[in-house]
């Protein structure tokens, strides 16, 4: 083994390798922050030129692509309000709001650590539990996913603001929308109108600039959504992340990073599942003083960790299954055959030194992110400063450009102006963006694995409570509802208490002055 | 002039319709497919969704008709009717977008820039600049084929 480490090491430590890992970072963190763009379409856009490099080289640039990218997500989620990435929407929660109080350094701060950290985390995952998960993972079958993917879609209880039941409204939107194209299971069309377009369904990410950069830009332009960017030009000395805070973030860092890396490992899930299920957990444990909703830390620093766990743990099932766990990693997957490397139980034992090089850099590209993100921050920040008039003309045309780069057609661009206008009315009756995403993302695992799991069970619903993982995670998702109901029992005290008290210091006051 | 919105109310309409109009359009638009052993149909979930979206829809209405429960947002007419204008804008831009990429985004741009108000000719110039540059990368470094 200390064989195979030591020649790993050798092929990594080398100009080329270190070299590439960083163009690769910078690309994903700029194609990460604009949104419309990601990083699967970064890696597909420069996967022709990685033949003519060395595998470790040519793989670890497409890998960091990866990483940088959900860095890159965060940016726009906290600096516009619009995700850059799926894996994005959850910091956006916190993000946005603490960046409009004027502390979008101590946001962008909060995000590039807590990324680094889930990075890094994620990077130990893939490296030291790679086989034992991989083992773990196997036993999934259809009726865990969808036992998972309806423990993910109870997370909407606590997204959805104010009124749980508009939040459902939102969800079952989102679940309405990824039924539309050729059903996977049956081959039947489902709402395709006879318009080929729509057979295909609806792409995720046209939806999501729709909702949330196009519904927003309609915002600014009606003067709804204002002045944000003069309450940046405020932010002062005060606007830097402490060592205390950082302290104060630490445990949620570390579990959301553990929670990242589990879902990440488990193909067909993903960053965004991870973020939001990372954030809601940290919500459910929230002492008092944190405002969750309002501009929390570690409201930011929840997801961040999560999806940026959930990076490098989803090579996982690629690397020892050869199951790519989503998109990525099936692009991933084909940069892989293209140097000669194939993926599953065996790639360990043929390609033992090149694939712990790939692993041990992947830890690095985390580090020069960190590196990264720090110095491109201030480049970041200055894009707020941007007029309000011209960003907001600039971004339309981004969006617009974003859109059609997702499959090349303008049918993408349709989809993001209705869902844009969809969602500007959706917003003044305040229905909640954010369970469109999760039904969109939930909803066809839950329905797909739902069929799965009946065709296997001839059609019975006990199935679901016969496999112990499946009924763990059920079990889990009444837990959930119950502490959420409870805390929200608690939140609804507490805010009555505050009035009172208020109300109390108000009566005595006014004594005081007659 | 100020518009009042109920948004319970106005919700709760928003979703019994649309569930409404998919229960009407479920049996038209999708077939039941070959298999029906397990109970679960390519139209189950549609039709979950069409559930799920009237009876909050009536819950809302509950909520704001019987139990009297809503929170009324004003909107600002003057506002709106800039925000409806630049929808329209965007609707004519979907429908020109095919004939020409690069001036109908332009055009789309330069109308977002008005409408916003912005008087400096030089922002103006810079958006359409974004847009060439843009254009050039599509058609050139990414070689989409785009008008």
């Amino acid at each position: 083994m200390s064989v195979i480490l030591s020649e790993a090491l050798r092929q990594l430590i080398s100009i080329q390798s270190l070299v590439f890992v960083n163009i690769g970072m910078f690309v994903g963190i700029i194609f990460g922050a604009i949104p419309g763009l990601n990083g699967n379409l970064a890696i597909t856009i420069l996967l022709p030129f990685t033949f003519m490099l060395e595998p470790i080289p040519a793989i670890l640039m497409l890998c960091s692509i990866f990483f940088g990218s959900n860095f890159g997500g965060s940016i726009s989620s906290i600096l516009i309000n619009t995700p850059g990435t799926n894996a994005a929407a959850a910091t956006l929660i916190d993000g946005y709001p603490l960046c409009r109080k004027g502390y979008p350094w101590k946001a962008l701060q909060t995000a590039l650590i807590a990324s680094t950290f889930g990075g890094l985390v994620s990077s130990f995952w893939l490296l030291f539990f790679a086989p034992q998960i991989g083992r773990l993972a196997i036993r999934f079958g259809a009726p865990e996913y969808f036992a998972l993917a309806i423990f993910g879609l109870s997370i909407i209880a606590s997204v959805s603001g104010g009124s749980i039941i508009k939040g459902i409204i939102s969800g079952a939107i989102g679940v309405l929308i990824s039924a539309v194209g050729i059903d996977a299971v049956s081959g039947v069309n489902r709402f395709t109108f006879n318009n080929l377009n729509l057979y295909n369904g609806i792409k995720m990410l046209a939806v999501l600039l729709g909702v949330y950069a196009i519904a927003q830009m309609i915002s600014r332009i009606g003067g709804t959504e204002k002045h944000y960017s003069s309450e940046l030009k405020q932010s002062g000395r005060e606007d830097k992340l402490s060592r205390a805070e950082i302290r104060r973030c630490f445990p949620t860092m570390l579990k959301s990073s553990n929670i990242g890396a589990f879902i990440g490992a488990v193909p067909g899930t993903g960053g965004a599942i991870a973020s939001f299920i990372a954030y809601n957990e940290a919500k459910r444990c929230a002492k008092p003083g944190d405002c969750f909703g309002e501009g929390e830390i570690k409201g930011i620093a929840a997801p961040e960790s999560a999806n940026n766990g959930a990076t490098a743990a989803t090579l996982i099932p690629l690397l020892t299954l050869g199951i790519p766990g989503d998109v990525v990693s099936a692009t991933l997957l084909g940069a892989f055959t293209m140097q000669g490397l194939v993926v599953g139980p065996k790639l360990f034992e043929s390609a033992g030194p090149t694939v712990y090089a790939i692993l041990i850099g992947c830890a690095l590209a985390q580090v020069f992110m960190f590196v990264q993100g720090k110095y491109l921050l201030k480049l970041f920040v200055k894009i707020t400063r941007i007029p309000q008039d011209l960003l907001t003309s600039l971004l339309v045309v981004l969006c617009c450009a974003g859109a059609l780069c997702i499959a090349h057609s303008y049918y993408d661009i349709y989809v993001l102006i209705a869902f844009g206008i969809l969602a500007y009315f959706m917003q003044k009756i305040e229905l909640p963006p954010v369970p469109i995403v999760l039904g969109m993302v939930l909803g066809p695992i839950a329905e797909g694995n739902l069929r799965n799991a009946l065709v296997l069970s001839k059609g019975s619903w006990l199935i679901f409570l016969q496999r112990p993982i499946c009924l763990a995670f059920i079990v889990l998702t009444f837990i959930l509802m119950f502490l959420l109901k409870r805390a929200e029992r608690k939140e609804a005290r507490a805010a009555r208490q505050l009035l009172e008290q208020i109300s109390k210091d108000e009566v005595s006051s006014h004594r005081k002055e007659g | 002039m100020k518009i009042r919105l109920r948004s319970n109310l106005f919700g709760g309409i928003f979703s019994l319709s649309l569930g409404l109009i998919l229960l009407y359009f479920i049996p038209r638009q999708i077939a039941l497919g070959f298999d029906h052993s397990t109970g679960i149909t390519p139209r189950s979930v549609p039709y979950g969704v069409a559930a799920v979206l009237v009876f909050c829809g009536a819950a809302l209405l509950f909520k704001s008709l019987i139990l009297k429960e809503d929170s009324v947002k004003e909107l600002n007419w003057p506002q709106e009717k800039k925000a409806l204008l630049y929808m329209l804008s965007l609707i004519l831009y979907g429908l020109l977008v095919k004939r020409h990429f690069f001036f109908s985004t332009s055009a789309l741009a330069l109308v977002t820039l008005a409408l916003s108000a912005c008087k400096k000719w030089q922002y103006y110039l810079i958006v359409v600049g974004v847009v060439g540059i843009l254009f050039y990368l599509m058609t050139h470094v990414l070689h989409f084929r785009i008008n």
